[in-house]
């Protein structure tokens, strides 16, 4: 049965119309089932393992998160007990625990969850639907990449219960090579590795299916904004990775045979090491927030009833933050380069800045005269809008030469990435969750508990870290296990909130099964979208469409294609409005 | 160039209305106490860009509220059009804030290079990082022997003079360090196999105020006791700085015996952070009662402890590791001189019950006082 469809050529299809159930209908008896989904090369359903895979990370994450906060409340003290002999307490994790615990939260969450996150779930299941095609381009490489990521994932976490790394997840020489733990650093940089490849295949697959599965009459400019982001995304993805791939190849050989490339008592040079895997690193910071910034675009529109504001211009920043991410990755090392590098690096930083103010406020013009609805989805996105402004502009004192000889290392840095990496990124990917849950698994989730929950994360998540950008500019050193009695308030502070963001987590978790178990059935078009894929049942159907789409309005077109008075949750639409009415 | 005159002409507009030298308002809640002439250039700069932030932050988010309570949905209300985009408006936001990152840029960019120009006259200081130790050798080949506990290791006093300027030359023993002093509001890395440099001038003591004294921390990920590797700075005037300094060349002078300057250099040199002198294990063996004893290495093999021990475990150290402990310690070699080495053999005597008995008069009395 043909599954690609060429552009401009109007193919016949497979009817689909007479097919009962969804992609999630199982064709047999439990083992059948699982057969069923760990052979599959439906993207809707390695999507959804995607999805549970990387849930599962963020939990594993969260919890080494909260365990890292837990051993922040007291510093180390020392005490003299009444036989005249002093102890130390105030420590939780005894020896070198705590490093290897922050080490390993930033792995899994970097590697295992953020990037995959967004791209991997989200993107393989609705990339297709949204440009009204059956499947990826390559559906056999899409489940390859799954089961090259569970690997490697699973390989990561057999070498933490090995006796694990501390190195940070940054794996900076010489500590990496030459710490007593060092085998296991590059059994850990090999799970790396390994995970490398998941991201080059999807990315590799996402960039072939925008080119060549379109649906008959969707121009480039006629795709969803989701869809721009997603392949930008996917750009990153394919040139940068392999950078990722060999420096941790040449770690591995340097501490093997000794090469002399980063061991300065061979000759090498440490801080060489910190240029190739920045390289590599800065642009995985644009893999990470370029989805959710699509995801925003498709959240504003579609819970304000608006069409974006500036289509075009919002396309374009996409492309120009994913070139402009490859030349700024000096900016991670202004206290280790010299001045002229830094000087080129600093300046170009400031240029990346731009894109993203003015896709901020692009959101915030597709606000002005919209209808506005209170759903999760609205929430998240407002939420994004203070969290990632927060995080975007906090970034300007980091870019800022002579601010950032005092802020490099420092708790500064910690909060900057977590508000735009947990703040942004997260925020979104909860944001795109909740929108397309119904279309996912067919169901409604409880808006009330769901927007409990969304507080809760709010609150927390501005308790947390919010202090830490106080405690960094006072100096406190990031990667500290203990610190001087004076930052014990504000550390204090940050561990009360990470408590009320992992309630709010907590209240999201139990609103999507309570979904799953109860909730009500979801119609096809919940929120009003004019994207294709709310052109499908609520869930799709395993061949996406029942018929062959055809574009015939654009995907926020809500002032042309929806004539005054008429609900745009209703479907099918009303014919388009005359030739001549479109406002593009 | 017009950058340059703009961010000259905002920077002194910032510095004329802060002209206290202690963090005051909002810029109290951000810094700690200035340390340094560098302090208050770098806490006016931050400034600068909190308050552009906070007013587009402020900006943009009141339009946010604004917009999602003007334009809350109604059900069944029709949907007003608007323009889908504006040039006018877009070139606008596009161009505005870019002036203000321009001036961010220059600005930040210029009071860097001060901070890496170290004046001509500047007294050196070489600062050496080792994990997880800093130690400091002044230009009269004086090395501090003052400590102080925090949590369970020693960490050094060094002191700098008041008023002019002070160049760190850094060079790292092992893996990456940091040398980060937050008073000054200044770091640099510490690498291998190579120097850095960074200097800086310490502000003038108040009236009466006889010393004031500042943080340094590591401020790179270097292992196990990375968030204990701190120095105090003790910010000296200039005569009391210059007794200080004469003092530290006179370590085996000062009516010391060896098993006291032992003692001072197993705090000062760093040995604390891996060896107890309390029987506990730390990353390295107690010395406590290990003279005289017979210890056993990861190969089978054994020796007793004796000075040509102790002498190879500090310039050799991988050469015979005890069992049960990793191969972690980096060597002392020209850090600690041969008169050194004898003085720490001198007091790992003095704390074993074998090697008390063993120490002989000239480990105990008083070294005549010489240069060392």
């Amino acid at each position: 049965m043909t599954t690609i469809t060429t552009e401009g050529i109007s193919t016949p299809v497979h009817d689909a119309s007479h097919e009962e159930g969804s992609y999630l209908t199982p064709h047999g008896g439990i083992f059948a089932t699982i057969w069923d989904w760990a052979t599959t090369i439906d993207h809707k359903k390695i999507g959804v393992m995607y999805l549970f895979s990387v849930l599962a990370a963020f939990f594993l994450g969260g919890v080494l998160a909260l365990m890292i906060r837990y051993e922040l409340l007291a510093p180390d003290k020392v005490v003299t007990l009444a036989d005249g002999s002093t102890k130390v307490v105030g420590r939780v994790f005894d020896g070198n625990l705590f490093n290897h615990l922050f080490t390993l939260h930033g792995a899994v969450m970097v590697f295992i969850f953020i990037i995959p996150s967004t791209p991997a779930a989200l993107g393989n299941f609705f990339l297709p639907l949204m440009i009204g095609a059956k499947d990826v381009a390559f559906p056999r490489l899409n489940l390859f990449s799954y089961y090259i990521f569970v690997f490697g994932s699973l390989l990561a976490i057999a070498v933490t219960i090995m006796g694990g790394v501390d190195t940070g997840w940054t794996f900076y020489t010489p500590y990496s090579t030459s710490t007593a733990g060092s085998s296991k650093v590059m059994m850990m940089t090999m799970a790396v590795f390994i995970l490398g490849f998941s991201s080059i295949f999807t990315g590799l697959n996402f960039i072939v299916t925008v080119h060549k599965l379109r649906a008959p009459g969707m121009g480039w400019f006629d795709m969803p904004l989701f869809v721009w982001a997603i392949y930008a995304t996917a750009i990153i993805q394919v040139l940068a990775t392999p950078v990722l791939g060999v420096t941790v190849l040449l770690l591995t050989l340097e501490r093997a045979f000794k090469i002399g490339i980063f061991d300065p008592a061979l000759g090498g040079d440490p801080v060489l090491y910190q240029h190739f895997f920045w390289f590599y690193s800065h642009p995985a910071v644009y893999i990470m927030i370029l989805p959710g910034m699509g995801i925003m675009s498709e959240l504003v529109s579609v819970h304000c009833r608006k069409p974006i504001f500036s289509y075009r211009f919002i396309a374009y920043s996409s492309l120009a933050i994913a070139g402009i991410s490859f030349i700024v990755w000096g900016h991670h090392m202004f206290t280790a380069q010299g001045e002229l590098a830094s000087a080129i690096f600093s300046g170009l930083t400031f240029l990346v800045a731009i894109p993203s103010a003015i896709k901020m406020f692009n959101w915030l013009a597709t606000m002005y005269k919209g209808s506005v609805a209170i759903t999760t989805p609205m929430a998240y996105a407002l939420i994004f809008m203070f969290t990632f402004s927060i995080g975007g502009l906090t970034g300007l004192f980091l870019g800022t030469l002579a601010v950032d000889m005092h802020l490099h290392d420092t708790y500064f840095v910690v909060s900057h990435f977590h508000y735009v990496m947990m703040g942004g990124a997260v925020m979104a990917f909860l944001g795109g969750l909740h929108h397309w849950w119904p279309k996912m698994f067919g169901k409604m989730y409880n808006e009330k508990t769901a927007l409990l929950g969304a507080f809760l994360v709010f609150v927390g998540f501005q308790l947390t870290f919010f202090p830490q950008f106080i405690l960094g500019a006072r100096g406190m050193p990031r990667r500290y296990a203990t610190y001087v009695p004076e930052f014990q308030a504000l550390h204090i502070a940050s561990t009360i909130g990470s408590w009320v963001l992992a309630a709010g987590m907590l209240t999201h978790l139990l609103t999507f099964v309570q979904s799953l178990v109860a909730g009500k059935k979801a119609p096809q078009n919940p929120w009003g979208g004019l994207s294709m894929e709310w052109e499908t049942q609520s869930p799709p159907i395993e061949h996406n469409f029942a018929h062959e789409p055809t574009v015939t309005h654009g995907p926020y077109d809500y002032d042309s294609t929806v004539p005054p008075g008429w609900d745009p949750k209703d479907f099918p639409l009303p014919d388009p409005l005359p030739e001549g009415a479109t406002a593009h | 160039m017009t950058c340059f005159a703009l961010e000259s002409i905002v920077v002194r507009m910032v510095s004329a209305l802060v002209a206290v030298e202690e963090p005051t308002g909002v810029g109290a809640i951000w810094f700690r106490q200035r340390g340094a002439t560098f302090s208050k250039p770098h806490d006016d700069l931050f400034m600068f860009i909190f308050w552009v932030c906070t007013a587009f932050f402020a900006g943009l988010m009141g339009l946010a509220v604004v917009f999602w309570i003007k334009y809350h949905r109604v059900e069944g209300k029709p949907i007003e059009r608007s323009a889908s985009h504006n040039i006018m408006l877009e070139l606008t936001w596009t161009i505005v804030p870019n002036m203000f990152l321009v001036v961010m840029f220059v600005w930040g960019f210029r009071a860097y290079l001060n901070l890496h120009v170290a004046p001509a006259d500047a007294e050196q200081i070489k600062v050496s990082a080792r994990k997880w130790q800093w130690s400091f050798e002044y230009d009269n080949g004086g090395a501090p022997t003052e400590t102080r506990p925090f949590s369970d290791v020693q960490i050094p006093v060094f002191a700098v003079p008041e008023g002019r300027p002070i160049k760190f030359l850094m060079s790292s023993e092992d893996v990456i360090h940091s040398c980060y002093i937050p008073a000054f509001r200044m770091k640099l890395d510490v690498v291998p196999a190579r120097y850095t440099t960074m200097w800086f001038q310490a502000l003038p003591l108040d009236k009466g105020q006889e010393s004031r004294e500042h943080w340094l921390f590591c401020a790179e990920y270097c292992g196990d006791n990375h968030s204990r590797m701190y120095a105090r700075v003790k910010v000296l005037p200039e005569d009391k700085y210059q007794e200080w300094k004469k003092e530290l060349a006179n370590l085996y002078g000062g009516g010391r015996s060896l098993v006291d300057v032992g003692k001072v250099l197993y705090a000062a040199r760093g040995c604390v952070q891996c060896h107890s002198v309390d029987g506990s294990t730390k990353v390295g063996p107690s010395w406590q009662n290990i003279w005289g004893e017979k210890v056993s290495f990861a190969d089978g093999s054994s020796v007793t402890v004796d000075e040509n021990y102790v002498r190879e475990s500090i310039l050799t150290p991988a050469k015979k590791i005890v069992a049960g402990f990793p191969n972690q310690m980096v060597s002392y070699q020209g850090q600690l001189s041969e008169k050194d080495i004898t003085a720490i053999i001198a007091y790992i005597k003095s704390i074993s019950e074998k090697g008390h008995s063993a120490l002989t008069p000239d480990e105990t009395s008083p070294i005549e006082s010489e240069t060392k």
